[in-house]
């Protein structure tokens, strides 16, 4: 099945809209949980297609949108120093910080290196014993847990 | 970051304390901790994010999550050709 073309389907989605609009009585505020998402609105212009009754508001957005530019430089200042390997989500890579991003300073041979898991950074630590390992702990009530469960690991 | 992944657990132990299982995510396999659901058994399906288990699942969720994933790397694939295409017009 071919998704795209539906979706590019100018018929199918004037048809949706007009759903849209059938349905929208009142007025409506949805929030985007995601960057992703408001990014993909914008892009598309999905904003205008929509009815003025509904207003899209740019929510809180996921882990990684949410690090503030302070952290991100602090981040970027640990990494670069020598004995010491940097970890991080993958997707933390290429955020920039005032002046540059993580995968810059691997480029420049710091040691950084992506974990799916912050567990991955604790048998990073145990196979480097002569190394800082360093955990970048984004995140909020969603990824919090984990980061807190493998600091409890590597004290065991 | 945000995606939650499902999987069948086919594997428990621990490590160093930690409750630990092995996730088939059909058909890689991958470690993750599952000490915030204990009572997850061998044969169970869970969503896995950021290595650490959230929540249990029935196989029936687990697979309409896994076809919409594989509906939007298809999706991603075509959208990759398409830009191929249109390049190659201009």
């Amino acid at each position: 099945m071919e998704f795209l073309k539906n979706y590019r389907n100018a018929e199918l989605i004037k048809s949706l809209l007009n759903q849209i609009r059938k349905i929208t009585t009142r007025p409506w505020k949805l929030m985007e949980i995601c960057g992703g998402q408001t990014h993909a609105i914008m892009q598309y212009g999905i904003d205008q297609l929509l009815p003025e009754n509904i207003e899209l508001i740019h929510g809180p957005g996921c882990p990684v949108c949410v690090t503030a530019l302070e952290l991100i430089d602090k981040a970027l200042i640990i990494a670069q120093q020598p004995g010491v390997i940097f970890t991080s989500f993958g997707d933390m890579l290429r955020v920039p910080g005032s002046h540059h991003d993580l995968f810059s300073v691997r480029a420049q041979g710091g040691d950084v290196r992506v974990v799916y898991s912050p567990l991955d950074a604790v048998k990073i630590a145990q196979a480097n014993p002569k190394k800082e390992v360093v955990f970048f702990a984004i995140g909020f009530e969603t990824t919090a847990p984990a980061a807190a469960m493998s600091v409890l690991h590597a004290q065991n | 970051m945000c995606l939650g992944i499902p999987g069948k657990i086919v594997e428990r132990y621990e490590t160093a304390g930690t409750k630990m299982c092995k996730v088939d995510f059909g058909g890689v396999i991958q470690e993750a901790c599952i000490e915030t659901l204990p009572e997850a058994k061998v044969g169970d399906y869970t969503i896995i994010h950021a290595g650490f288990a959230l929540s249990l699942l029935s196989e029936k969720d687990a697979q309409e999550t896994l076809t919409i994933l594989q509906e939007i790397a298809q999706l991603e694939d075509e959208e990759k050709n398409d830009l191929l295409f249109t390049s190659n017009e201009k």
